[in-house]
This record gives C-alpha cells, structure tokens and sequence, in this order.
C-alpha cells in the first residue's frame, strides 16, 4: 500500500461552462497547480466532485481524464455524484449547487497528509509552493491564504509566474485579518485531515445556501480551539463574469439566490454534522480508472431537519 | 611665717592679693558669659515654646480637618460601591443580552431551516400528487458552480 500524499487538493464542478470557459480555465489551473508542486517535489492527488452532472453533457471527469497531461492523471480521482442528493439534500429550492455539501464528499474521501479544500479557478503562487514544502505546516490548525483577483480581461491563456506576479495585474482587494482571516474563505482552508475530519467538514446542516458556509466553518473551527493562521503566500484567481466578486452587485435578486442563496446568521450559528457527513453511505461505483459514481440511496441522505445539531458558537455539542 | 605675722594685722602677701584678684576677675568673666548663655537657652526655649503652640494648634486643625474627610470618604466609598455594583449589573445585563441574541439568531437559523424543509416537503408532495414520483427529481441544467 503505497504512503498517503502530502496534500489532497479538495475541488468540486461540473461541465456547465460556469464563468465561460469553464473546462479550459480549470484545466489550465490545475495542470499549472499540479507541476508546481511537482517542482516543488511535494506529493499530492486530486479529489474532484462532480457534484450531479448535467444531464446531456459529457462528464467534465471523463474531460479531465483525455486534457490532463498522462504523468498527472494517476493523482486525479473523481467522484461523480448522483443529481438526485442535490434535490433530496436541498432545503432551497432556489439555490442550483450545495457547493460545500459537494466539498464535505471530497474532503471525506481525500487521504492526504494535509487537505486544502479550494475552487477550480485558484493558482498556487511559487511562494505557496515553497512554503507548502517548507516542512513547517502544522496540524490542528487551519490555513488561510490571502487571494489577488487578476483583472478581468488578462491574456490568462498560458500561465506564468510573470503574469500572476507582477502588481499591474492585480486588483485592490481588502487582506485577510485575525481572528478568523476570513474573506473569500472557500478559495483556501487548508488543514490536516484528521482536523479536518474531527471538525466533520463544512457545514451540512443549513442546506440554503452557499455563501458565508465557508467563513462558518472558520467560526466552527475556532470555536471547537483550532487556531487559524495565515500561511503567508498569496494565491492568485483568475476573474470572470460569474465570479461573487465580479456579479455580486449586477445579479438580480432571484439570481443571487440561486447562485448563492439567502444571507444568513454564518457569523454566530454553527453546526454539528453528523457522523455521515460528506455523504459517507453513498454507494460508490467505480466506472474507470480515476473516476467513481456515487449512487442515489435515501439511506445516505441526512434527514432535511436535524434542529439540535444548529448551535450556537462555542456551544457546540459532542456525540 | 612671714605670711603669718601679716595675716595678724590683716594683711597679706602682695603676691597672694594678684593670685586672689586674678581668679575673682575670671569667675567674674565666666558668671557673665554663663549669664549670656542662660539669656540666650531663655530666648530659645521661649521660641520653641511658640513653635509648640503653633504645631499644637495645626495638628487640631488637621485633626478637624482628617475628622471632616473620613466623612466625606465614607460617603464616597458607599458611592463608589454603588457603582461598582452597578457596573457589575451592567456586565451581566450585556452578556445577558450577547447570549439571549445568540440564541434568537440560532432559533432565526432553525426557522429558515424548518421553512426551507416545509418547502421542499411542499413541493415533493406536489410532485407526488402530479406525477406519482417520490424521487428526487434531477434539476434542469444550470449554470451554477462555486467560484
């Protein structure tokens, strides 16, 4: 059995040409992640959740398996979700991707030493890369990065460490502060696995929405005595019509709801997930090499209400 | 012998009657400077006297004055007291008022879940009625993925 990789990679997307040009942007990211910690000699693999496919679409696993280059594709698995836990688990209709229910998949099934649950549009800066393989990571406690938009409109074509680094790329945005480093949290949290796993992953519980599930899970880990730090090195993203940071003030409000769903009281209410969290009892099906299909099954589905595990911060409750 | 036979017609040496004069003017000399001493331990003694009545009359004072500040004090301390026991109050009030608006926002989270299950429960029995299908429906294609 071979040692468990450094450092799972937590992303989650479909082939739904998100943003435009979804599947060449994501591939160029994350070909450009992956030799960057390969120079950097750090082991890593790739959870990827594509959660409930499109239907009439190829499968963006079985894209990544023809685009990605052939030394990479062995450190990529993904697990298809079934579209059905999308309606079964959603409590808002309006709201079209339980993004971070997707994410708890992944972040179950990762076996790195280190998991860092991010998006498919995020580049690790070469400072990143040093620093992931510094050797100075600690467990128990949580990782936050400072994230740089890229302007919109960059030639972003061929990725180079000139383009992302260079200031006139860049766009003005607020950094990160303690206590919590939040901001764009989603991007980059990045703890050991077993942290990870105690804390039972994102919140699964208020199933209404997708923004500020990710700051909650900075509120849960603090509150449950893990400290959140920021790592250093930024990482870059790459701007596009339907990033938050881009639409957040254009979309209508139906629009956002179902981008984003309703805001919500993410700053002070935490979660208790249960002990399947990150749909452990999904039957998995392998179809090929690298690429699983989690199969629909009521028995897998946590039950729509479970008011006791929604708690207030630095109250959560034990099994 | 000599001294004798002078002494008989109450006369004395010569030399004695200087040694005699001698000591008389130096005890003289010294009664007058002792004199000058006493006028002057007098003097001092009466000015400490002065001093003492002085002193004796500001500690009263300050006495009255110390008598009229414990008074003062004590009403201060039962203040400050008050306010501190005020203050106290206060703090518990806020974090009375912290934790009762913890609870309401968690009860305000519970309700949006409720609601959000009552929907969804809406709308499958819906479905059920129309169609007869008790299986999550597949969501039309949409363009929606986390950035």
């Amino acid at each position: 059995m071979s040692a468990p990789p450094f450092l799972s990679l937590v992303l989650t997307g479909r082939n739904d040409d998100y943003g435009g040009n979804f599947i060449s942007r994501f591939f160029r990211v994350l070909t450009f992640n992956l030799e960057l910690l390969a120079d950097q000699k750090l082991s890593a693999e790739v959870i990827l959740v594509e959660w409930c496919p499109t239907p009439g679409r190829p499968l963006l696993a079985e894209r990544l398996q023809e685009s990605l280059p052939p030394r990479f594709r062995e450190c990529v698995t993904t697990y298809v979700v079934d579209g059905r836990y999308q309606a079964a688990l959603s409590l808002n209709p309006r709201l079209e991707y339980l993004e971070f229910v997707a994410k708890n998949v992944g972040v179950r099934r990762s076996t790195g030493q280190y998991v860092l649950a991010t998006n498919t549009d995020l580049i690790l800066s070469a400072a990143m890369g040093r620093a992931l393989a510094s050797g100075t990571l600690e467990p128990h406690c949580v990782y936050r990065a400072n994230r740089i938009d890229l302007k919109l409109g960059i030639d972003d074509s061929t990725l180079h460490h000139e383009l992302l680094d260079n200031p006139d790329n860049h766009m003005p945005r607020r950094r990160i502060t303690p206590p919590l480093y939040a901001g764009a949290a989603g991007d980059f949290i990045l703890l050991d696995r077993e942290t990870f796993h105690r804390l039972r992953g994102f919140n699964e519980l208020y199933r209404m929405a997708r923004i500020g599930i990710d700051h909650n899970f900075l509120v849960k880990a603090q509150s449950s005595g893990v400290p959140i730090t920021d790592i250093g090195p930024p990482i870059y993203h790459v701007a596009h019509l339907a990033s938050y940071q881009t639409s957040k003030h254009t979309a209508s409000r139906q629009e956002a709801e179902s981008r984003w769903g309703r805001t919500w009281h993410n700053h002070e209410v935490i979660y208790d997930n249960r002990e399947d969290w990150g749909l452990r009892d999904a039957p998995a099906r392998q179809m090929e090499d690298g690429i699983w299909r989690l199969d629909f099954d009521w028995r897998a589905v946590p039950p729509l209400v479970d008011l006791h595990r929604i708690v207030l911060s630095g109250m959560t409750t034990a099994d | 012998m000599a001294s004798g036979i002078l002494g008989r017609f109450g006369l004395a040496r010569a030399a004695h009657v200087r040694a005699a004069t001698a000591r008389a003017d130096k005890f003289k000399t010294r009664t007058a400077a002792l004199k000058q001493q006493l006028h002057a331990a007098l003097d001092e003694a009466a000015q400490w006297k002065q001093q003492a009545a002085q002193l004796n009359t500001r500690a009263t004072a300050a006495m009255h004055a110390i008598d009229r500040r414990k008074g003062k004090d004590a009403g201060h301390l039962d203040e400050l007291a008050t306010l501190r026991d005020k203050f106290h109050r206060l703090q518990e009030a806020e974090q009375t008022i912290a934790l009762t608006r913890g609870h309401l926002l968690t009860m305000e989270t519970k309700l949006d879940v409720l609601e959000g299950a009552i929907t969804v429960l809406d709308r499958r029995t819906r479905d059920h009625l129309e169609h007869g299908t008790t299986e999550p429906s597949i969501e039309p294609a949409v363009t929606a993925k986390p950035s």
